[in-house]
Protein backbone atom coordinates (compact mmCIF):
# COMPACT_ATOMS: atom_id res chain seq x y z
CA UNK A 1 0.00 0.00 0.00
CA UNK A 2 1.25 3.47 -0.87
CA UNK A 3 2.31 5.55 1.95
CA UNK A 4 -0.90 8.27 0.69
CA UNK A 5 -3.73 5.70 0.93
CA UNK A 6 -2.34 4.51 3.97
CA UNK A 7 -2.40 7.85 5.58
CA UNK A 8 -5.89 8.60 4.33
CA UNK A 9 -7.23 5.17 5.32
CA UNK A 10 -6.12 6.18 8.60
CA UNK A 11 -7.46 9.57 8.69
CA UNK A 12 -10.49 8.43 7.68
CA UNK A 13 -10.78 5.68 10.48
CA UNK A 14 -9.88 8.31 12.66
CA UNK A 15 -12.69 10.88 11.31
CA UNK A 16 -15.28 8.05 11.31
CA UNK A 17 -14.08 7.31 15.11
CA UNK A 18 -14.75 10.99 16.09
CA UNK A 19 -17.75 11.44 14.23
CA UNK A 20 -19.11 8.84 16.41
CA UNK A 21 -18.01 10.58 19.49
CA UNK A 22 -19.25 13.54 18.46
CA UNK A 23 -22.58 12.19 18.02
CA UNK A 24 -23.15 9.80 20.76
CA UNK A 25 -22.63 12.91 22.91
CA UNK A 26 -24.85 14.64 20.83
CA UNK A 27 -27.62 12.08 21.16
CA UNK A 28 -27.11 11.77 24.74
CA UNK A 29 -27.02 7.94 24.30
CA UNK A 30 -25.15 5.76 26.73
CA UNK A 31 -21.15 5.39 26.36
CA UNK A 32 -22.01 1.56 27.46
CA UNK A 33 -19.53 -0.51 24.58
CA UNK A 34 -18.93 -3.93 23.97
CA UNK A 35 -15.46 -4.93 23.48
CA UNK A 36 -14.62 -8.35 22.14
CA UNK A 37 -13.22 -9.40 25.13
CA UNK A 38 -15.73 -8.64 28.02
CA UNK A 39 -18.49 -11.12 30.04
CA UNK A 40 -21.87 -10.68 28.82
CA UNK A 41 -24.04 -10.92 31.97
CA UNK A 42 -28.03 -11.18 32.95
CA UNK A 43 -29.44 -11.66 36.53
CA UNK A 44 -31.82 -14.31 36.72
CA UNK A 45 -34.32 -14.37 39.55
CA UNK A 46 -33.35 -18.12 40.39
CA UNK A 47 -31.36 -19.22 42.88
CA UNK A 48 -27.94 -19.44 41.70
CA UNK A 49 -27.39 -23.63 42.85
CA UNK A 50 -30.84 -23.94 40.71
CA UNK A 51 -28.96 -22.92 37.58
CA UNK A 52 -25.69 -24.73 37.82
CA UNK A 53 -28.02 -28.13 38.23
CA UNK A 54 -30.44 -27.08 35.62
CA UNK A 55 -28.24 -25.56 33.17
CA UNK A 56 -31.41 -23.85 31.27
CA UNK A 57 -31.05 -25.66 27.78
CA UNK A 58 -29.74 -22.26 25.66
CA UNK A 59 -26.59 -22.21 27.46
CA UNK A 60 -26.07 -25.67 28.02
CA UNK A 61 -26.37 -25.92 24.03
CA UNK A 62 -23.04 -23.64 24.02
CA UNK A 63 -21.53 -25.18 27.33
CA UNK A 64 -18.23 -26.29 25.33
CA UNK A 65 -17.75 -23.29 23.30
CA UNK A 66 -18.46 -20.59 26.45
CA UNK A 67 -16.41 -19.44 29.34
CA UNK A 68 -19.41 -19.44 32.15
CA UNK A 69 -19.52 -18.57 35.63
CA UNK A 70 -22.63 -18.78 37.83
CA UNK A 71 -22.59 -16.67 41.54
CA UNK A 72 -25.12 -15.31 43.78
CA UNK A 73 -26.63 -11.81 42.83
CA UNK A 74 -26.71 -9.11 45.85
CA UNK A 75 -29.87 -8.37 48.08
CA UNK A 76 -31.65 -11.09 47.04
CA UNK A 77 -31.73 -11.14 43.03
CA UNK A 78 -31.06 -14.58 42.51
CA UNK A 79 -27.78 -15.51 40.46
CA UNK A 80 -25.39 -13.21 38.07
CA UNK A 81 -24.43 -15.51 34.93
CA UNK A 82 -21.95 -14.56 32.88
CA UNK A 83 -20.87 -15.96 29.76
CA UNK A 84 -18.26 -15.36 26.88
CA UNK A 85 -17.45 -17.15 23.92
CA UNK A 86 -14.01 -19.12 23.80
CA UNK A 87 -12.07 -19.22 21.10
CA UNK A 88 -13.33 -21.99 19.78
CA UNK A 89 -16.84 -20.58 19.51
CA UNK A 90 -17.51 -20.13 15.71
CA UNK A 91 -20.08 -18.22 14.26
CA UNK A 92 -20.34 -17.39 10.31
CA UNK A 93 -19.93 -13.65 10.96
CA UNK A 94 -17.23 -13.62 13.18
CA UNK A 95 -16.71 -12.50 16.58
CA UNK A 96 -19.81 -9.99 16.53
CA UNK A 97 -21.74 -12.64 15.67
CA UNK A 98 -20.43 -15.52 18.26
CA UNK A 99 -21.12 -12.58 21.49
CA UNK A 100 -24.09 -12.32 19.76
CA UNK A 101 -25.44 -15.76 19.99
CA UNK A 102 -23.92 -15.91 23.43
CA UNK A 103 -26.18 -12.76 24.33
CA UNK A 104 -29.41 -14.06 22.82
CA UNK A 105 -28.72 -17.66 24.65
CA UNK A 106 -28.27 -15.76 28.04
CA UNK A 107 -31.41 -14.02 27.57
CA UNK A 108 -33.43 -17.34 26.66
CA UNK A 109 -31.84 -18.89 29.50
CA UNK A 110 -33.03 -16.37 31.64
CA UNK A 111 -36.67 -16.23 30.06
CA UNK A 112 -36.83 -19.80 30.33
CA UNK A 113 -35.79 -20.14 34.14
CA UNK A 114 -37.86 -17.28 35.40
CA UNK A 115 -41.25 -17.61 33.41
CA UNK A 116 -40.72 -21.18 31.80
CA UNK A 117 -40.68 -19.66 27.82
CA UNK A 118 -39.23 -16.94 25.34
CA UNK A 119 -41.62 -15.24 24.41
CA UNK A 120 -42.20 -14.83 20.78
CA UNK A 121 -42.59 -11.26 18.91
CA UNK A 122 -46.14 -10.74 16.99
CA UNK A 123 -46.55 -11.84 13.85
CA UNK A 124 -46.50 -7.97 11.83
CA UNK A 125 -49.39 -6.70 10.69
CA UNK A 126 -47.86 -4.72 8.19
CA UNK A 127 -48.70 -5.15 4.53
CA UNK A 128 -45.24 -3.80 3.70
CA UNK A 129 -41.90 -5.28 4.12
CA UNK A 130 -39.52 -3.05 6.15
CA UNK A 131 -36.70 -1.83 4.59
CA UNK A 132 -33.20 -2.78 6.83
CA UNK A 133 -32.27 1.30 6.34
CA UNK A 134 -35.46 2.41 8.00
CA UNK A 135 -34.24 0.73 10.99
CA UNK A 136 -30.65 2.03 10.59
CA UNK A 137 -31.84 5.43 10.29
CA UNK A 138 -33.92 5.46 13.04
CA UNK A 139 -31.42 3.70 15.15
CA UNK A 140 -29.01 6.86 14.25
CA UNK A 141 -31.21 9.46 15.61
CA UNK A 142 -35.29 10.28 15.58
CA UNK A 143 -37.81 8.38 13.84
CA UNK A 144 -39.15 11.61 12.41
CA UNK A 145 -38.73 11.50 8.42
CA UNK B 1 -60.15 -7.96 11.05
CA UNK B 2 -60.07 -4.36 11.00
CA UNK B 3 -57.07 -2.33 13.15
CA UNK B 4 -55.93 0.82 13.43
CA UNK B 5 -52.32 1.16 11.50
CA UNK B 6 -49.63 3.57 11.30
CA UNK B 7 -48.69 4.43 7.57
CA UNK B 8 -45.80 6.53 8.11
CA UNK B 9 -45.53 10.16 9.97
CA UNK B 10 -48.70 12.05 10.45
CA UNK B 11 -50.68 9.35 8.43
CA UNK B 12 -53.15 7.16 9.83
CA UNK B 13 -55.60 4.16 8.00
CA UNK B 14 -57.91 1.84 9.15
CA UNK B 15 -56.72 -1.68 7.65
CA UNK B 16 -57.44 -5.40 7.20
CA UNK B 17 -54.67 -7.25 8.68
CA UNK B 18 -54.14 -11.17 9.80
CA UNK B 19 -55.89 -11.57 12.98
CA UNK B 20 -53.33 -12.41 15.87
CA UNK B 21 -52.69 -16.01 17.16
CA UNK B 22 -51.84 -17.57 20.42
CA UNK B 23 -47.79 -17.98 20.14
CA UNK B 24 -46.80 -19.05 23.60
CA UNK B 25 -48.81 -21.14 26.09
CA UNK B 26 -49.13 -18.32 28.16
CA UNK B 27 -50.99 -15.97 25.61
CA UNK B 28 -54.64 -15.49 25.37
CA UNK B 29 -56.97 -13.33 22.87
CA UNK B 30 -59.12 -10.96 24.28
CA UNK B 31 -62.06 -9.44 21.69
CA UNK B 32 -61.55 -5.30 22.11
CA UNK B 33 -65.03 -4.19 23.24
CA UNK B 34 -63.63 -1.04 23.75
CA UNK B 35 -59.76 1.07 23.56
CA UNK B 36 -58.79 4.67 23.80
CA UNK B 37 -56.57 7.32 22.20
CA UNK B 38 -53.71 8.51 24.32
CA UNK B 39 -51.24 11.47 24.37
CA UNK B 40 -48.26 9.11 24.06
CA UNK B 41 -49.77 7.95 21.03
CA UNK B 42 -49.33 10.93 19.35
CA UNK B 43 -45.68 10.89 19.66
CA UNK B 44 -45.93 7.43 17.60
CA UNK B 45 -47.66 9.03 14.88
CA UNK B 46 -45.63 11.85 14.50
CA UNK B 47 -42.96 9.75 14.05
CA UNK B 48 -40.80 11.38 17.37
CA UNK B 49 -40.32 7.56 18.38
CA UNK B 50 -37.84 5.56 16.46
CA UNK B 51 -38.45 1.99 14.98
CA UNK B 52 -41.86 2.20 14.25
CA UNK B 53 -43.22 -0.04 11.30
CA UNK B 54 -45.19 0.89 8.70
CA UNK B 55 -48.45 -1.04 9.27
CA UNK B 56 -48.20 -1.07 13.11
CA UNK B 57 -51.35 -1.33 14.56
CA UNK B 58 -51.85 1.47 17.70
CA UNK B 59 -53.28 1.58 20.43
CA UNK B 60 -52.60 0.21 24.27
CA UNK B 61 -55.29 0.91 27.06
CA UNK B 62 -58.10 -1.39 25.81
CA UNK B 63 -60.83 -3.56 27.74
CA UNK B 64 -62.23 -7.04 25.96
CA UNK B 65 -63.22 -10.18 26.24
CA UNK B 66 -61.11 -13.49 26.41
CA UNK B 67 -61.83 -15.30 23.21
CA UNK B 68 -59.20 -17.85 23.48
CA UNK B 69 -56.35 -19.03 26.08
CA UNK B 70 -53.13 -20.41 25.69
CA UNK B 71 -52.80 -23.80 27.44
CA UNK B 72 -50.72 -22.18 29.96
CA UNK B 73 -52.81 -19.73 31.61
CA UNK B 74 -54.87 -20.37 34.92
CA UNK B 75 -56.43 -17.25 35.74
CA UNK B 76 -58.46 -16.90 32.94
CA UNK B 77 -61.35 -18.69 30.85
CA UNK B 78 -63.09 -18.01 27.59
CA UNK B 79 -65.99 -15.26 28.24
CA UNK B 80 -64.37 -13.42 31.02
CA UNK B 81 -64.61 -9.63 30.82
CA UNK B 82 -61.40 -8.23 31.51
CA UNK B 83 -58.73 -5.28 31.26
CA UNK B 84 -55.25 -5.56 29.94
CA UNK B 85 -52.55 -3.09 31.51
CA UNK B 86 -50.66 -1.63 28.83
CA UNK B 87 -47.12 -2.35 29.55
CA UNK B 88 -46.06 -6.44 29.28
CA UNK B 89 -44.87 -7.40 32.31
CA UNK B 90 -43.64 -11.30 32.91
CA UNK B 91 -44.44 -11.55 36.92
CA UNK B 92 -41.67 -13.52 37.63
CA UNK B 93 -38.18 -11.24 37.06
CA UNK B 94 -36.99 -9.19 39.65
CA UNK B 95 -38.23 -5.85 38.71
CA UNK B 96 -41.60 -7.41 38.33
CA UNK B 97 -41.52 -9.09 41.78
CA UNK B 98 -40.77 -5.62 43.24
CA UNK B 99 -43.70 -4.33 41.41
CA UNK B 100 -41.89 -2.36 39.12
CA UNK B 101 -44.10 -3.89 36.01
CA UNK B 102 -42.17 -1.15 33.01
CA UNK B 103 -39.14 -2.40 33.55
CA UNK B 104 -39.65 -6.34 32.93
CA UNK B 105 -36.61 -8.10 31.53
CA UNK B 106 -38.85 -10.38 29.67
CA UNK B 107 -41.52 -8.84 28.15
CA UNK B 108 -39.35 -7.17 25.07
CA UNK B 109 -38.38 -10.05 22.42
CA UNK B 110 -36.12 -7.94 20.95
CA UNK B 111 -34.18 -6.03 24.07
CA UNK B 112 -31.20 -5.46 21.85
CA UNK B 113 -33.25 -2.78 19.47
CA UNK B 114 -33.29 -0.76 22.45
CA UNK B 115 -29.90 -0.89 23.68
CA UNK B 116 -28.64 0.04 19.54
CA UNK B 117 -31.14 2.95 19.79
CA UNK B 118 -30.81 4.20 23.25
CA UNK B 119 -28.02 2.32 25.62
CA UNK B 120 -30.18 0.33 27.42
CA UNK B 121 -33.28 -2.54 27.21
CA UNK B 122 -36.83 -1.04 27.82
CA UNK B 123 -39.59 -2.69 28.93
CA UNK B 124 -42.64 -3.68 26.31
CA UNK B 125 -46.01 -2.56 25.92
CA UNK B 126 -48.38 -2.68 23.41
CA UNK B 127 -48.78 -0.76 19.84
CA UNK B 128 -45.63 0.35 20.46
CA UNK B 129 -42.29 0.79 18.43
CA UNK B 130 -40.56 -2.23 17.75
CA UNK B 131 -37.90 -1.07 20.39
CA UNK B 132 -40.70 -1.31 22.71
CA UNK B 133 -41.50 -5.09 21.52
CA UNK B 134 -43.34 -4.42 18.42
CA UNK B 135 -46.55 -5.86 19.75
CA UNK B 136 -49.51 -4.91 18.01
CA UNK B 137 -52.11 -2.53 19.56
CA UNK B 138 -55.61 -2.18 20.92
CA UNK B 139 -57.27 -0.32 18.22
CA UNK B 140 -58.17 -3.62 16.30
CA UNK B 141 -61.00 -6.12 17.03
CA UNK B 142 -58.38 -8.54 18.88
CA UNK B 143 -55.46 -8.45 20.34
CA UNK B 144 -52.81 -11.13 21.43
CA UNK B 145 -52.41 -10.95 25.31
CA UNK B 146 -48.73 -12.10 26.69
CA UNK B 147 -48.15 -13.60 30.40
CA UNK B 148 -52.08 -13.29 30.06
CA UNK B 149 -51.79 -14.64 33.68
CA UNK B 150 -49.96 -11.61 34.84
CA UNK B 151 -51.04 -8.76 32.53
CA UNK B 152 -55.12 -8.91 32.53
CA UNK B 153 -57.58 -8.33 35.19
CA UNK B 154 -61.15 -9.61 35.84
CA UNK B 155 -63.81 -6.28 35.61
CA UNK B 156 -66.16 -6.83 38.22
CA UNK B 157 -69.39 -6.89 37.61
CA UNK B 158 -70.39 -3.37 39.06
CA UNK B 159 -67.49 -1.56 37.00
CA UNK B 160 -68.87 -0.67 32.95
CA UNK B 161 -66.25 -1.18 30.20
CA UNK B 162 -66.12 2.28 30.08
CA UNK B 163 -64.97 2.91 33.35
CA UNK B 164 -62.54 -0.27 33.48
CA UNK B 165 -61.29 1.22 30.11
CA UNK B 166 -59.12 3.76 31.55
CA UNK B 167 -57.36 1.76 34.27
CA UNK B 168 -55.92 0.11 31.39
CA UNK B 169 -53.17 2.97 32.01
CA UNK B 170 -54.78 6.47 33.01
CA UNK B 171 -55.19 5.58 35.94
CA UNK B 172 -52.84 3.25 37.02
CA UNK B 173 -50.48 5.80 35.54
CA UNK B 174 -51.30 8.95 37.58
CA UNK B 175 -52.15 6.76 40.35
CA UNK B 176 -48.33 5.66 40.43
CA UNK B 177 -47.47 9.47 39.76
CA UNK B 178 -49.18 10.69 43.23
CA UNK B 179 -47.93 7.26 45.20
CA UNK B 180 -44.50 7.15 44.17
CA UNK B 181 -44.06 10.89 44.34
CA UNK B 182 -44.75 10.27 47.89
CA UNK B 183 -48.03 12.16 48.02
CA UNK B 184 -49.49 12.50 51.80
CA UNK B 185 -52.02 14.12 53.43
CA UNK B 186 -51.59 17.96 53.85
CA UNK B 187 -49.80 18.02 51.08
CA UNK B 188 -50.21 21.05 47.87
CA UNK B 189 -49.85 18.78 44.89
CA UNK B 190 -49.42 20.31 41.43
CA UNK B 191 -49.96 18.79 38.62
CA UNK B 192 -48.57 19.69 35.04
CA UNK B 193 -51.00 18.37 32.30
CA UNK B 194 -55.01 17.69 32.47
CA UNK B 195 -54.89 15.29 30.15
CA UNK B 196 -56.18 11.53 31.50
CA UNK B 197 -53.49 11.00 32.91
CA UNK B 198 -53.21 14.36 34.67
CA UNK B 199 -56.99 14.35 36.12
CA UNK B 200 -56.44 10.22 37.82
CA UNK B 201 -53.00 11.87 39.12
CA UNK B 202 -55.23 14.76 40.65
CA UNK B 203 -57.63 12.49 41.78
CA UNK B 204 -55.50 10.35 43.22
CA UNK B 205 -53.68 13.18 44.99
CA UNK B 206 -56.81 14.10 46.82
CA UNK B 207 -57.69 10.06 47.69
CA UNK B 208 -54.57 9.87 49.48
CA UNK B 209 -55.15 12.69 51.33
CA UNK B 210 -53.17 15.83 49.06
CA UNK B 211 -55.02 19.09 51.54
CA UNK B 212 -54.81 21.39 47.67
CA UNK B 213 -54.51 19.92 44.33
CA UNK B 214 -53.72 22.38 41.81
CA UNK B 215 -53.81 21.31 38.25
CA UNK B 216 -51.99 23.40 35.12
CA UNK B 217 -53.26 23.39 31.93
CA UNK B 218 -54.29 26.27 29.07
CA UNK B 219 -57.42 24.47 27.90
CA UNK B 220 -60.44 25.94 30.19
CA UNK B 221 -62.73 22.39 29.69
CA UNK B 222 -59.85 20.82 30.95
CA UNK B 223 -58.74 22.75 33.88
CA UNK B 224 -63.24 22.89 34.71
CA UNK B 225 -62.79 18.50 34.57
CA UNK B 226 -60.09 18.85 36.83
CA UNK B 227 -61.55 21.28 39.20
CA UNK B 228 -65.34 19.68 39.10
CA UNK B 229 -63.51 16.09 39.44
CA UNK B 230 -60.55 15.95 41.58
CA UNK B 231 -61.80 19.24 43.33
CA UNK B 232 -58.66 20.94 42.13
CA UNK B 233 -57.64 24.95 41.86
CA UNK B 234 -56.34 25.73 38.32
CA UNK B 235 -53.81 27.77 36.76
CA UNK B 236 -54.30 28.47 33.17
CA UNK B 237 -50.14 28.83 32.36
CA UNK B 238 -50.89 31.01 29.28
CA UNK B 239 -52.23 33.69 31.71
CA UNK B 240 -49.61 34.00 34.33
CA UNK B 241 -46.37 33.04 35.78
CA UNK B 242 -46.46 29.64 37.24
CA UNK B 243 -43.88 29.58 39.28
CA UNK B 244 -44.83 33.04 40.83
CA UNK B 245 -48.23 31.82 41.12
CA UNK B 246 -47.73 28.77 42.60
CA UNK B 247 -45.17 30.15 45.05
CA UNK B 248 -48.02 33.09 46.38
CA UNK B 249 -50.81 30.18 46.61
CA UNK B 250 -48.84 28.13 48.53
CA UNK B 251 -47.24 30.98 51.53
CA UNK B 252 -43.56 31.12 49.93
CA UNK B 253 -43.10 27.39 49.33
CA UNK B 254 -44.32 25.58 46.29
CA UNK B 255 -45.73 22.28 46.03
CA UNK B 256 -44.82 19.43 48.20
CA UNK B 257 -45.35 17.25 45.03
CA UNK B 258 -44.95 18.54 42.03
CA UNK B 259 -46.17 15.76 38.89
CA UNK B 260 -45.53 16.14 35.23
CA UNK B 261 -48.01 14.83 32.79
CA UNK B 262 -47.68 16.36 29.68
CA UNK B 263 -44.70 14.65 28.24
CA UNK B 264 -43.28 15.83 24.88
CA UNK B 265 -47.05 17.77 24.38
CA UNK B 266 -45.75 20.27 26.70
CA UNK B 267 -45.50 23.73 25.07
CA UNK B 268 -43.54 26.40 26.64
CA UNK B 269 -44.97 30.18 25.88
CA UNK B 270 -43.34 32.60 24.69
CA UNK B 271 -39.47 32.60 23.70
CA UNK B 272 -38.72 29.36 25.36
CA UNK B 273 -41.26 27.89 22.76
CA UNK B 274 -39.61 29.61 19.95
CA UNK B 275 -36.33 27.90 21.55
CA UNK B 276 -37.67 24.83 22.15
CA UNK B 277 -39.24 24.44 18.02
CA UNK B 278 -35.79 25.20 16.92
CA UNK B 279 -33.67 23.13 19.14
CA UNK B 280 -36.10 20.30 17.61
CA UNK B 281 -36.18 20.91 14.27
CA UNK B 282 -32.75 20.73 14.37
CA UNK B 283 -32.68 17.87 16.06
CA UNK B 284 -30.49 18.73 18.90
CA UNK B 285 -32.53 17.36 21.11
CA UNK B 286 -35.89 15.30 20.56
CA UNK B 287 -38.05 16.17 23.96
CA UNK B 288 -39.98 19.14 24.94
CA UNK B 289 -39.12 19.54 28.40
CA UNK B 290 -40.80 23.22 29.42
CA UNK B 291 -43.37 21.18 32.27
CA UNK B 292 -40.60 19.06 33.38
CA UNK B 293 -38.11 22.53 34.00
CA UNK B 294 -41.29 24.55 35.66
CA UNK B 295 -42.24 21.73 38.07
CA UNK B 296 -38.41 21.89 39.18
CA UNK B 297 -37.97 25.51 39.48
CA UNK B 298 -41.82 25.18 41.12
CA UNK B 299 -41.36 22.43 43.63
CA UNK B 300 -40.77 23.77 47.23
CA UNK B 301 -36.80 22.64 48.48
CA UNK B 302 -36.75 19.06 49.67
CA UNK B 303 -39.76 18.25 47.62
CA UNK B 304 -40.33 15.56 45.10
CA UNK B 305 -40.85 15.63 41.60
CA UNK B 306 -42.52 13.03 39.21
CA UNK B 307 -42.25 12.81 35.47
CA UNK B 308 -44.82 10.64 33.87
CA UNK B 309 -45.06 12.07 30.34
CA UNK B 310 -43.45 10.05 27.77
CA UNK B 311 -40.40 10.87 26.61
CA UNK B 312 -37.97 9.29 24.53
CA UNK B 313 -34.73 11.03 24.16
CA UNK B 314 -32.42 13.67 25.11
CA UNK B 315 -33.15 17.28 26.61
CA UNK B 316 -31.34 20.37 27.68
CA UNK B 317 -31.80 23.62 29.85
CA UNK B 318 -32.12 21.00 32.65
CA UNK B 319 -31.81 22.80 35.91
CA UNK B 320 -29.48 20.10 37.42
CA UNK B 321 -28.59 22.93 39.71
CA UNK B 322 -32.42 23.49 41.25
CA UNK B 323 -32.82 20.15 41.94
CA UNK B 324 -29.83 19.63 43.07
CA UNK B 325 -29.46 22.86 45.75
CA UNK B 326 -33.43 22.76 46.36
CA UNK B 327 -32.37 19.28 47.48
CA UNK B 328 -35.34 17.69 45.50
CA UNK B 329 -36.08 13.97 44.86
CA UNK B 330 -36.98 13.19 41.19
CA UNK B 331 -38.61 10.07 40.18
CA UNK B 332 -39.95 8.78 36.65
CA UNK B 333 -41.37 5.73 35.35
CA UNK B 334 -43.72 4.26 32.37
CA UNK B 335 -46.70 2.75 34.41
CA UNK B 336 -46.49 -0.11 36.53
CA UNK B 337 -49.84 -0.60 36.14
CA UNK B 338 -50.07 -3.90 37.11
CA UNK B 339 -49.29 -2.87 41.17
CA UNK B 340 -52.34 -0.45 41.27
CA UNK B 341 -55.25 -2.06 38.60
CA UNK B 342 -56.65 -4.40 41.19
CA UNK B 343 -57.21 -2.20 43.87
CA UNK B 344 -58.05 0.31 41.38
CA UNK B 345 -61.09 -1.27 40.10
CA UNK B 346 -62.41 -1.68 43.34
CA UNK B 347 -62.27 1.42 44.14
CA UNK B 348 -64.42 2.26 40.96
CA UNK B 349 -66.82 -0.86 42.26
CA UNK B 350 -67.33 0.63 45.39
CA UNK B 351 -67.91 4.76 44.14
CA UNK B 352 -64.49 5.76 45.30
CA UNK B 353 -63.20 6.55 41.93
CA UNK B 354 -64.51 7.65 39.14
CA UNK B 355 -63.14 7.28 35.27
CA UNK B 356 -66.10 7.98 32.89
CA UNK B 357 -65.56 11.89 32.52
CA UNK B 358 -62.42 11.35 30.49
CA UNK B 359 -64.11 9.93 27.61
CA UNK B 360 -65.51 12.85 25.62
CA UNK B 361 -65.65 11.10 22.59
CA UNK B 362 -67.27 7.44 21.39
CA UNK B 363 -67.04 6.11 17.80
CA UNK B 364 -66.87 3.13 16.08
CA UNK B 365 -62.86 2.25 15.26
CA UNK B 366 -63.54 3.28 11.56
CA UNK B 367 -63.62 6.31 12.22
CA UNK B 368 -60.29 6.32 14.26
CA UNK B 369 -58.07 8.69 11.97
CA UNK B 370 -60.61 11.69 12.78
CA UNK B 371 -60.79 10.99 16.43
CA UNK B 372 -57.10 11.06 16.54
CA UNK B 373 -57.38 14.53 14.65
CA UNK B 374 -60.19 15.45 17.23
CA UNK B 375 -57.79 14.62 20.52
CA UNK B 376 -54.36 15.53 18.85
CA UNK B 377 -56.20 19.34 18.05
CA UNK B 378 -58.15 19.00 21.41
CA UNK B 379 -61.08 19.99 19.32
CA UNK B 380 -64.52 20.13 20.71
CA UNK B 381 -63.64 19.57 24.08
CA UNK B 382 -61.75 16.69 23.85
CA UNK B 383 -59.83 14.68 26.76
CA UNK B 384 -59.86 11.22 25.50
CA UNK B 385 -61.72 9.63 22.49
CA UNK B 386 -62.97 5.98 23.18
CA UNK B 387 -63.03 3.56 19.56
CA UNK B 388 -65.34 0.49 19.66
CA UNK B 389 -64.33 -2.23 17.29
CA UNK B 390 -67.36 -3.89 16.78
CA UNK B 391 -69.60 -0.48 16.30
Amino acid sequence: MKPTVAFAALAAGLAVGVARRMKARATGRAPCGDDAGRWLTVTVNRPPELLSKHLPEPLARLRNSIELRIQTAPGGRGAEVAARPRNGLSAAGGPQEARQAVRTALREAKALAETGEVLLPDEPAAARPVRPETVTAHAAGEGRR
Amino acid sequence: MKALCWEGAGRLAVRDVPEPRIRNDQDMIVKVTATTACGSDLHLIDGHVPAMRRGEVLGHEFVGEVVETGPAVRRHKVGDRVVVCSVIGCGRCWYCADDQWSLCDNGNPDPDLGRAIWGYEPGAAYGHSRAMGGFRGAHAEYVRVPFADYGAFPVPDEVDDISALFVSDSAPTGWMGAHLGGVKPGDVVAVWGCGAVGQMAACAAALLGADRVIAIDRHPERLAMAAEHAGAETIDYTATDVCAELRERTGGRGPDVCIEAAGMQAQASGLERFYDGIERRLRRRSDRSSAVREAVYACRKGGSVFVLGFFTGTTDKFPLGALMNKGLTLRAARTHGQRYIPMLLQRIARGELDTRHLATHRMPLKRAPRGYELFKHRKDGCVRVVFHPAA
